[in-house]
């Protein structure tokens, strides 16, 4: 498929969390790596909500922790 | 009697449609230069208003962390910018922990109420930016300026329209003069230039619509004059003590010796046309100074350029000070509701500093009902040693503020 999950992902925690792409990785906790607070989180299941056309209910919300989890979660979502 | 005592003006951060900066903005004030223009924020051409004093050359991401830029709503990032450029210009960075916020708004995060109701009707509400209310309350730029400054005193923001940050001033001036803090960072903000807040004051027929250069429509006190020109922008004072500001040899531009707050009590936008209100807050703030009328060597007016509030105001400068130079800074700044009233505080501290007055901006034919001694065609060098800014706001709102030279307390 043609949506790059991994680049655009990172692309919308760079877009509300004001670090650069590159130096955005994988493994990075949302609220320990990134200094995410409660409403940053929020904002990045927005983003993920709107760039890839889920919807995200909120009982999932805390299993997304790193960029990781959300890549895959989305990976999963948009696979199954 | 023991004199009171009095409050340091020991910073000034301006950001306004002139420039983003103090000595900027100056500068462009005394050179007859204005800072309203076309209104290019957005289109709307159902809207008769072609004027507006936009500020064009603000760079947010200066004063504001990149993780936080688009959680601020323009309103704020114009606060933060204001407050920033007074901190710098104070030298008083870092602030004492106890340093207070008081700030004047009027509206709030109007633009992202804006957009977010869009998103809201056209895509749904869970897509909605959790940040919506905390752009949009009106205290959170008071908010992100105490974060930001760590400025750990009370932090309270006042929404009195067009008076706001005048009354945030004197409000301010007020808990250091009570010794309730020994700093405070004392302003206002706004940034309502979008669809539904012009098509607001429009629909009141607050704003100018006339056909002339958009940078000629802001005429405080002309026969011509037939209302304001919205504008947006910030200004934030750094307010000190005495003496906090004498035991670390603070660079002091005025201060701050008397506050005179009164209301009209009559109707919601309309001036009482008696002007009793803003005799009664001019009135208080002399007492409050311990000054008589003959004392004010500078009067920086409120007026706007409308019809009936600036010959209201002129009617009630005449009547209590007699005659005095005057000017409204609004002909070259236009109006930036809840920011000018500390606005037009800091640059009356300013023409005390440099011992000049400016002029009214586009005041070419003085209307014979606003009969003054107005400052026109450029500015006036003048050592004075007291002054006053006023400020009215919609509720029938009334501020006076007294500001003293610097060096003759």
């Amino acid at each position: 498929m043609g949506v790059d999950v991994e680049r655009e992902i990172v692309a919308a925690v760079s877009r509300v969390t004001g670090y650069e792409t590159g130096d955005i990785q994988l493994d990075m906790l949302f609220i320990e790596d990134l200094g995410c607070q409660s409403l940053q989180i929020m904002e990045i299941v927005l983003e993920l909500q709107s760039v890839f056309g889920i919807e995200i209910p909120d009982g999932d919300i805390d299993r997304l922790r790193s960029v990781a989890d959300a890549v895959s979660y989305v990976k999963g979502r948009l696979g199954g | 009697m023991t004199a009171r005592s009095t409050v340091a003006i020991t910073g000034v951060g301006l950001v306004t449609p002139l420039a983003t900066g103090t000595a900027g903005t100056w500068e462009a004030l005394l050179a007859g230069r204005s800072g309203t223009g076309p209104l290019t924020r957005f289109r709307e051409t159902r809207i008769p208003v072609r004027a507006a004093g936009e500020v064009r050359d603000l760079d947010a991401s200066r004063f504001v962390p990149a993780a936080h830029l688009r959680h601020v709503d323009r309103y704020g990032l114009l606060a933060i910018a204001a407050s920033r450029l007074a901190i710098a210009d104070a030298g008083l960075d870092p602030l004492p922990p106890g340093a207070a916020v008081y700030m004047g708004v009027g509206l709030g995060g109007l633009e992202t109420i804006e957009a977010m109701h869009s998103v809201l009707e056209e895509r749904g509400p869970r897509f909605v930016t959790p940040w919506l209310i905390p752009m949009i309350i009106p205290n959170m730029a008071a908010g992100w300026v105490s974060i930001l400054a760590g400025a750990g005193g009370p932090t309270i923001t006042l929404a009195t329209a067009c008076a706001s940050s005048a009354h945030a001033v004197g409000e301010a001036f007020r808990l250091l003069r009570g010794g309730g803090a020994e700093v405070a960072l004392a302003g206002g903000a706004e940034a309502a230039i979008t669809p539904l807040g012009v098509a607001g004051f429009h629909a009141m027929r607050a704003l100018s619509t006339r056909e002339v250069d958009p940078a000629r429509a802001s005429c405080p006190f002309d026969v011509e004059r037939d209302g304001f020109v919205l504008s947006e922008g910030a200004a934030v004072l750094v307010l000190e003590s005495e003496g906090h500001a004498a035991r670390r040899s603070a660079r002091t531009y005025a201060r701050i010796t008397g506050y005179g707050a009164a209301s009209d009590a009559f109707d919601p936008t309309q001036p009482d046309p008696s002007g009793e209100g803003a005799i009664r807050a001019m009135t208080l703030a002399l007492e409050d100074a311990s000054l008589e009328p003959s004392d004010i060597g500078y009067v920086n007016a409120h007026a706007t350029s409308t019809p009936l509030g600036d010959r209201v105001e002129a009617a009630a400068i005449r009547r209590l000070l007699g005659r005095v130079p005057v000017s409204s800074t609004k002909g070259a700044t236009g109006h930036l509701l809840g920011g000018a009233g500390a606005l037009e505080a800091g640059l009356t501290a300013l023409a005390l500093h440099e011992g000049v007055l400016p002029h009214t901006l586009n005041l070419v034919r003085p209307d014979p009902d606003c009969d003054l001694e107005h400052v026109v065609a450029k500015p006036r060098r003048a050592e004075i040693r007291a002054a006053i800014s006023n400020a009215f706001g919609f509720g029938g709102t009334n501020a006076t503020l007294v500001i003293e030279r610097g060096d003759s307390p």
